[in-house]
């Protein structure tokens, strides 16, 4: 897990917002202890350690952890001396800041275990912001229904902002007075969203680390990724008292955390809580970046004959194609995935782990933070019972997009209607797939983006707008 | 006659909004409007369930009072936004809404109205001032307050 809440400019727009320090020591110290529960690994923002003495004190306190590798900070640089060198030439000498990096040098400073970052921040700021603007409506997605003179003029210099900044840091604070100077506080802040959005996810996406969300006073304004498994702060504490297991969470010695992570109580509330990530068995390894031809994949999909018998056989088949067209925006397909405690099984589970363009945008605007998919062998046409299964599947915690794949869809335009109809009613996002569309995205780029030549362009375009 | 000026406001909101929370109760009292804040959440993590359950509803219960009380004027929802929710509105706070307009109180939202609550906060006449708090202000402590009051209701 990625601790964002250190991250020092987030701590002081608290501060300066008027939240109280004791909340968020208090915040802080029962985050990373429940973190430390759940993940394998903490992650720590380096600069949030050595700037920040709320950081530096609730880490402290996990010093004899230091050792294990269960904490970790991560910065952008080869070694906690570089990134101290590097940070002491942008403060000024007599700066907290200066003082801090000083210590670092002269090695006085107990600190966890140091990790290079390999991702510069600054890029993915940029490339998020520009793939941003890619996606349809995405003024009134980033700002909503009402400002629309200031979305008219923010359209106009989106795309221009990245060189604008003629190399500044790409901060809400050099970006706003370029993009829309004196625009109303909400705007401001949205804006800063996307920046922090964006940024949060460079960390997740290199470490492929959750976040601890659903935080009560160092709670985001903007949603954060995930794709990797977030940890409800707020709802697994509460979960705990209920199992009366807080106290004896909280009263542990740091060294005693890794003897309550197996302990049944404990350990089957986590799981009850996150239990949104995939089981079960992948499929097949992919080939994320390759793009092999699947030209005979699809003529062997297409060689499968229809019926109970090949069931099986269409069903493995059909998901290891689409989990290839689709890769690497979908993670691996898990067949037959067990929910609702193994009383239903979902055919087909694809976690989305886009954070941009297509998969990016039904991730975060229509809840697909999986993709859950149902195979039917049949050789009649798909009706409306058919539908309300895989519409049975959805969930808030699930996902609400799935793929019915079928062999042959007789009807697109009634098909269609009947899954435009559900979508109205906000059952989720039935997208009917016969063996004809999985052939034609197989042809197209993998690179998911908007554009109809591309898997995921063409999904969007053919089968995902009409239902609007 | 009483008028707009000489009542209070309740702010309502949850507790992740609580510095805007401040920041609004601040830049009220400097306009001379009377805020009340709700009371702050202070979560014990050696409490029951019981006693969690007992304080949130006690909680409730007094920040129901208060927008009850003869000498509200009117509720303001500072419902900025959260986890990605444009113009949040918690269940908390949905509550005090439907306390304060069974009460007869004017309901005010610092931002917008979130797209799931609309059609109710819209025939309810709850009145969003798109985070210009500036509006409220002029509504309430400007010249013949009441009926600026109505006239942006009206508007």
């Amino acid at each position: 897990m990625f601790l964002h809440f250190f991250d020092v400019h987030f701590i002081d727009d608290l501060l300066a917002s008027g939240t109280t320090k004791q909340h968020i020591v208090d915040e802080c110290g029962l985050a990373i202890r429940l973190a430390l529960l759940c993940a394998g690994t903490v992650f720590i923002p380096a600069a949030a350690f050595y700037e920040n003495a709320i950081c530096r004190a609730v880490v402290g306190e996990y010093a004899a952890l230091f050792g294990t590798g269960r904490l970790v900070l991560v910065g952008g640089a080869d070694s906690p001396r570089e990134f101290a060198e590097e940070k002491l030439a942008q403060y000024d000498s007599a700066s907290a800041q200066a003082v801090a990096y000083d210590l670092v040098l002269r090695e006085e400073v107990a600190a966890p275990p140091f990790q290079s970052r390999r991702r510069s921040a600054t890029e993915d700021v940029r490339t998020g912001w520009l793939d941003v603007a890619n996606a349809p409506a995405y003024l009134d997605t980033l700002f909503g229904g009402s400002f629309a003179s200031e979305k008219t003029q923010m359209d106009r210099c989106w795309r221009e902002i990245p060189e604008a900044l003629e190399g500044r840091a790409f901060t809400p604070e050099y970006v706003q007075p370029l993009l829309l100077p004196d625009s109303p506080l909400i705007l401001r802040r949205r804006v800063a969203g996307q920046i922090n959005r964006s940024y949060f996810a460079s960390y997740s996406t290199e470490l492929r680390a959750g976040y601890v969300d659903d935080l009560i006073y160092l709670g985001n304004a903007t949603a954060v990724d995930d794709r990797f498994g977030n940890l409800p702060f707020k709802q697994l504490r509460n979960e705990l008292v209920r199992q009366h297991q807080l106290q004896r969470i909280v009263d542990a010695a740091p060294e005693e955390l890794e003897a309550l992570r197996g302990v049944d109580e404990i350990a089957m509330t986590i799981v009850s809580v996150m239990d949104r990530r995939p089981t079960g068995t992948s499929v097949q390894p992919r080939l994320d970046e390759l793009e092999p031809a699947l030209d005979d994949e699809v003529d062997k999909l297409r060689a499968i004959r229809s019926g109970t018998a090949n069931a099986t056989k269409y069903h493995r088949h059909v998901a290891a194609l689409v989990t290839q067209i689709f890769a690497p925006q979908l993670g691996h397909a898990i067949i037959e995935k067990e929910i609702n405690e193994g009383r239903k099984r979902l055919d087909v589970f694809w976690p989305n782990q886009a954070f941009a363009n297509v998969f990016g945008h039904l991730g975060s605007q229509y809840n697909a933070r999986n993709i859950v998919g149902e195979c039917k062998n049949y050789a009649s046409e798909l009706k409306n019972p058919e539908i309300d299964q895989l519409l049975g599947r959805f969930s808030r915690q699930r996902g609400e997009v799935g793929f019915l794949l079928c062999r042959k869809v007789r009807n697109r335009e009634r098909t269609t209607k009947r899954c435009r109809d559900a979508f109205i009613d906000g059952r989720g996002m039935a997208l009917v797939l016969d063996d004809d569309d999985v052939a034609i995205m197989a042809g197209l780029s993998r690179d998911g983006g908007w554009e109809s030549t591309s898997a995921a362009g063409w999904l969007y375009h053919e089968r995902v707008l009409p239902l609007m | 006659m009483t008028t707009t000026l000489d009542k209070r406001l309740v702010l309502c909101g949850s507790m992740s909004s609580l510095g805007t929370l401040r920041t609004v109760h601040a830049e009220l009292a400097d306009a001379g409007i009377d805020a009340v804040l709700p009371t702050e959440d202070d979560f014990d993590e050696r409490s029951s369930i019981d006693d969690v359950n007992a304080a949130k509803r006690a909680a409730s219960l007094r920040h129901f009072d208060c927008i009850k009380d003869h000498r509200t004027g009117a509720v303001l929802v500072v419902n900025v936004d959260k986890n990605g929710r444009h113009d949040y509105i918690g269940p908390n706070a949905f509550a005090e809404i439907a306390v304060a307009v069974a009460e007869g109180v004017s309901v005010y939202l610092l931002q917008g109205v979130p797209l799931q609550y609309r059609d109710e906060l819209d025939a309810w006449g709850v009145e969003s001032l798109e985070g210009d708090l500036s509006r409220l202000k002029w509504a309430w402590s400007g010249p013949a307050a009441p009926e600026h009051a109505r006239m942006l209701a009206s508007h």
